[in-house]
């Protein structure tokens, strides 16, 4: 692909003219917009390849913004939030953003992000397709999981939460999404059944489930597969 | 003679002044200057006038004699007229029944007349004491309103209640214990309101060692309940504007540093982001310039991590936030925990020691990471890089259900005088190398504990260091296990 196009909706100027700098360098076309008004024309007229949005806009609230890109787009969408607003971006998360980063964040932190919600987005990743990782091999259209080779026996359950964080391999997945997809909308607040799952994967699935190397968990907003980058 | 008399029986009316002596003269004085005076008219047509007139006296010595001088008037009146004035004079006979008559009605309706008017004078008296009486409580209670701190209250009670019982009173305010001090004589009076004790009324007796007078306590207790209303009614206004002032002073700090870390994390990110894209690969300089960058990054995670705790402090104290624990794994908080202070670690390696029977813990996940994080940081901080630290996990052997959790280091150590204060917030150990410590990792480790109704404490590591246990109890209770499922 060429340069990648970035739109980055940002309200602070020092921080744009940093991001600016450091998409750039990495090979990004980016178009900046200081209100959530000028991003979603922005959106709209340059149809970018990943957008970044903070979600402490002046104007427009940051969730409506992503709303609103979602009735229309599907263009992945990489949220930024500031310490302290948990719920704010697990709501973002819910409402359709792809990924979050949280102010102060590090150059290598966001490149991830960026690269992860793009590869989706090219369907570089097959939903139903096979994945390996850090000895992890999965082939979900033939329920099978190795590890190192070794074939691992997986109860249904454990089956279908693997495969929503396969699917969404690199990118958060939040406990309600997870809740819903794998048990349904009537159970989205029994996150301490999806923890004990979750254990139960990682014991099956992890060198040491006490320092778990793939199956990452994002505290307070859910879990990600983790992906060589 | 009868000028005298005129002249007592006067300064009686006049004054309504009775002493003992000018009341029992009057009852025999003024009886004999009636009978003085009307011998030279005494007849049968005038007699009965005559008796009028010896009632009229019996009257005046009840109003402002009492009845004794009037009983008394009454009887020297009906014996005079006997003796004096009707015939044959001079004795006691009577020769009329007329005569006879007026002599037992004069003597019997003397005495009711004593009677009556003694009683009449004492109640018009009485009314006029409680007048005054209710006159000087209403002016004290108007006093008291007017108080608008203890000592003025104080002055007010002891002013009024002085006066009232005659003598000189001591107000002794408390505010604490129920018992009057030593000092107190043993006479004083408590002056109480809902149980509570909240002045001590201490008399000085009078010279005559009497005090109050008759149904003195009745008289005391009238003005002790006005003084305990007024004295809680302080109490009150005290402990409400010493409330206001604590929550404004609460809310100001709380604006203060929520804005103060708002503003902070702006420009934190910008350094951030800056920092790390020089320390990029894709950016050649001299070694130099990169080290120097290198300090700009690592400080700036440092200033982040201060900001963090910062924002949770404040939050954490305002009661703003509300702990939501629930079941999680133990390892799933180590998992993430572990990854979060890699960076921290300078080279030093963390070894875990999990007791089998800890696999679930019911804890606020977010929270209590953020106290395992600030204590590993800590840990990694005041080690040197060989060193390990360990984080040992066991149930509690006490009989309650909950979990000991402690964080082991071979670093310097806490001296005995800072074990305590490390956990005040902004506080340092005397005598730390403590470049990286801010201050308030571990005050925010100790709000956290406390939240989840537990504690934190750091004791000496036998062989050299520190111990930082961490105890939390937990509901004997688990979680519903989960339904049993087949392999696929």
């Amino acid at each position: 692909m060429s340069r990648p196009r970035v739109v980055l909706v940002e309200d602070d100027p020092d921080i744009r003219k940093v991001l600016l700098a450091l998409l750039s360098m990495e090979g990004y076309t980016v178009y900046l917009a200081e209100t959530g008004a000028r991003g979603l024309s922005e959106i709209a007229a340059r149809r970018p390849d990943i957008v970044l949005l903070d979600l402490g806009l002046p104007d427009l609230d940051g969730l409506s913004v992503l709303r609103k890109v979602r009735s229309w787009s599907t263009t992945p969408v990489v949220v930024i939030s500031a310490l302290g607003e948990e719920t704010l971006k697990v709501q973002a998360l819910d409402t359709g953003a792809d990924d979050y980063l949280v102010k102060p964040f590090g150059r290598k932190e966001l490149l991830a992000r960026i690269r992860v919600a793009m590869r989706h987005a090219a369907k570089e990743i097959q939903p139903d397709g096979a994945f390996e990782h850090a000895g992890i091999a999965i082939d979900i259209s033939r329920r099978r999981v190795t590890v190192h080779g070794v074939e691992v026996r997986l109860t249904v359950t454990e089956f279908k939460l693997l495969t929503e964080l396969v699917r969404a391999a690199g990118r958060v997945v939040t406990h309600r999404q997870l809740l819903v997809s794998v048990w349904g909308p009537s159970h989205a607040k029994d996150t301490h059944y999806l923890r004990l799952y979750m254990s139960q994967l990682r014991s099956k699935l992890e060198e040491d489930p006490a320092c778990p190397e793939k199956l990452l968990t994002e505290q307070g907003v859910g879990y990600r597969l983790a992906t060589p980058d | 003679m009868v000028t005298v008399v005129c002249q007592v029986v006067t300064e009686m009316v006049m004054f309504g002044k009775t002493s003992f002596f000018s009341k029992w003269l009057s009852a025999v004085a003024v009886p004999i200057a009636i009978t003085v005076s009307a011998t030279p008219f005494f007849s049968a047509h005038t007699s009965a006038a005559i008796a009028m007139v010896y009632l009229l006296g019996v009257l005046v010595n009840g109003l402002y004699g009492g009845r004794g001088p009037a009983g008394l008037a009454a009887l020297v009146s009906s014996l005079s007229f006997n003796f004096f004035l009707s015939p044959p004079q001079w004795t006691f006979r009577m020769e009329s029944v007329a005569d006879t008559l007026t002599f037992i009605s004069l003597l019997g309706l003397g005495l009711v007349v004593a009677e009556l008017s003694a009683r009449v004078a004492e109640q018009a008296s009485d009314a006029r004491t409680r007048e005054a009486r209710a006159v000087r409580l209403a002016n004290f209670t108007e006093a008291l309103v007017a108080a608008d701190a203890e000592l003025a209250v104080a002055a007010v009670a002891e002013r009024f209640i002085g006066e009232a019982m005659g003598g000189e009173v001591v107000l002794v305010l408390l505010s604490g214990p129920d018992m009057p001090p030593e000092s107190l004589a043993a006479d004083s009076v408590p002056v109480t309101a809902r149980g509570r004790t909240l002045a001590w009324v201490q008399f000085k007796l009078a010279a005559d060692g009497v005090f109050g007078g008759e149904r003195a306590e009745d008289r005391l207790n009238d003005y002790l309940r006005p003084l305990s209303l007024a004295l809680e009614r302080l109490h009150f206004a005290n402990v409400a504007n010493q409330e206001a002032l604590r929550a404004h002073g609460e809310e100001l700090r709380s604006t203060l540093l929520s804005g103060l870390s708002h503003d902070l994390r702006t420009p934190l990110s910008t350094l951030m982001a800056a920092s790390t894209t020089l320390l990029s690969k894709s950016i050649t300089a001299p070694s130099g310039v990169l080290g120097l960058v290198q300090t700009i990054e690592e400080q700036t995670r440092h200033l982040s991590k201060l900001v963090t705790n910062l924002l949770d402090m404040t939050r954490l104290t305002a009661g703003m936030t509300r702990i939501q624990p629930e079941w999680i794994p133990v390892e799933e908080v180590l998992g993430s925990t572990r990854r979060r202070v890699l960076a921290s670690l300078n080279g030093q390696s963390l070894v875990l020691a999990v007791a089998p029977e800890v696999v679930l813990i019911f804890v606020d996940p977010l929270l209590f990471e953020q106290l395992l994080v600030n204590l590993l940081e800590n840990a990694a901080i005041h080690s040197r890089s060989t060193e390990t630290i360990q984080l040992s996990w066991r149930s509690r052997t006490d009989g309650n259900p909950g979990f000991v959790m402690e964080v082991l280091d071979r670093g310097v150590g806490v001296a005995d005088t800072d074990k305590l204060r490390i956990f005040a917030a902004f506080e340092r150990g005397v005598g730390t190398r403590d470049e990286k410590g801010c201050g308030l990792g571990l005050s925010l480790c100790r709000a956290i504990a406390e939240l989840h109704g537990g504690s934190i404490e750091v004791r000496d590591r036998v062989g050299g260091g520190a111990v930082f246990r961490v105890q939390l109890p937990q509901p004997r209770e688990h979680p519903p296990a989960l339904p049993v499922e087949f392999l696929v």
